[in-house]
């Protein structure tokens, strides 16, 4: 009697993901993995070559555990473990190929001049690429890159973030701005995060620019306040400074005037003695 | 910072000519065998590689580690070895 497999395929972001089904609890480990490869190989993604640590169904553990390793053992994939569900008979086994065995796999089939270039372009100083350093540049390489995008999408959340509270912010500050009928932006800024400062101040530069137009709601600005205090915690202990520095600045501003007025009031009564 | 071993200085001491690889700071039998495996029966075939990867030390600690499996303390050893054999030698 053959084995059924039955076969799917996902692709997602985290890489080519493929899982077999066996259709029967005698599947031998070994055809299993055989399935699992050649499904790899038909993905498109690179050859895995071995498996290790298939746990058998008869010892009666559910969740069987299978790395898979690369020709080249630049890194392993673990695969996922599948109780058998109530349509198959047999043990599942998935794979997910990591992004950075399909990044090294890609990359061992560049020429030397092409890693070169690579290896250039990500500031890492290199030597000749010959038979004993091709290796040790591709995995730089692949972690390098690796890197790099896990970066670029990091920053782009924080800088979204940031964009939203900075928003919300100026929001918030361009109404109490209103109401108080002050429009320094500087006190905006003091309610900026200390760490994010520069990128922070011209984006809120530039929104209270757009603010003089558009009427906060006050439930968005309540929303927004919850959501920004949530986010972060900094944002409540800031409110309380600022609040006291606007006072302060107004004390500030009598205290400058006071003796403006005195000494314009001394040089009217010197004035009118002379006369 | 003198914390090297006599190892380190016997081998930075004079010209390697054609010692073997356990001779370098660092690599002892088991390190010493599999870098044989790999075709580095030498240790100037070693130094080969070192000068191949630039004299970069950071970047052949990582060849070591990578290519036989030695620790941090054995890679940046053996790659400080000759590193100060080159500034003495080459």
């Amino acid at each position: 009697m053959e084995n059924v497999y039955h076969v799917t395929q996902i692709a997602d972001d985290k890489g080519p993901v493929g899982s077999a089904l066996s259709a029967d609890y005698s599947i031998k480990t070994k055809a299993l993995v055989t399935v699992l490869q050649n499904e790899a190989r038909l993905a498109g993604s690179a050859v895995i070559c071995g498996c290790a640590n298939l746990t058998s169904p008869n010892s009666g553990e559910v969740t069987p555990t299978c790395e898979l390793y690369c020709c080249a053992q630049l890194s392993f994939v673990s695969v996922h473990a599948a109780q058998p569900s109530s349509y198959s008979k047999g043990w599942s086994a998935g794979w997910r190929m990591s992004e950075s065995v399909c990044l090294q796999m890609s990359l061992s089939e560049k020429s030397d001049e092409e890693l070169g270039n690579l290896l250039s372009q990500y500031g890492i100083k290199h030597g000749p690429i010959v038979g004993s350093t091709r290796h040790l540049y591709e995995s730089k390489l692949g972690k390098a890159m690796e890197q790099a995008s896990v970066k670029t999408s990091s920053d782009k959340t924080y800088y979204r973030e940031e964009e939203e509270e900075v928003t919300y912010i100026t929001y918030h500050s361009a109404a109490t701005r209103k109401r108080s009928a002050n429009t320094k932006p500087e006190r905006a800024d003091r309610c900026c995060l200390p760490r994010c400062q520069s990128v922070l101040t011209c984006r809120v530069k530039r929104s209270t620019e757009q603010h003089g137009v558009e009427r906060p709601d006050a439930d968005t600005e309540a929303a927004v306040q919850v959501t920004y205090s949530s986010t972060n915690h900094t944002s409540v202990r800031s409110g309380e400074p600022t609040g006291d520095k606007s006072t302060g600045s107004l004390w500030k501003m009598i205290l400058v005037l006071l003796p403006l007025a005195v000494l314009s009031a001394v040089c009217y009564y010197a004035y009118a003695y002379i006369v | 910072m003198s914390t090297t071993s006599q190892k380190h200085r016997d081998f930075v001491g004079e010209p390697m000519a054609d010692k073997p690889v356990t001779a370098l700071s660092g690599i002892g039998e088991t390190l010493g065998k599999k870098l044989e495996e790999n075709g580095f029966d030498k240790a100037y075939v070693v130094l080969g590689q070192f000068l191949l990867l630039r004299k970069d030390t950071e970047m052949f600690t990582d060849w070591l580690k990578d290519s036989i499996g030695a620790n941090s303390r054995q890679a940046s050893s053996c790659a400080q070895c000759l590193k100060e054999w080159c500034d003495a030698f080459l």
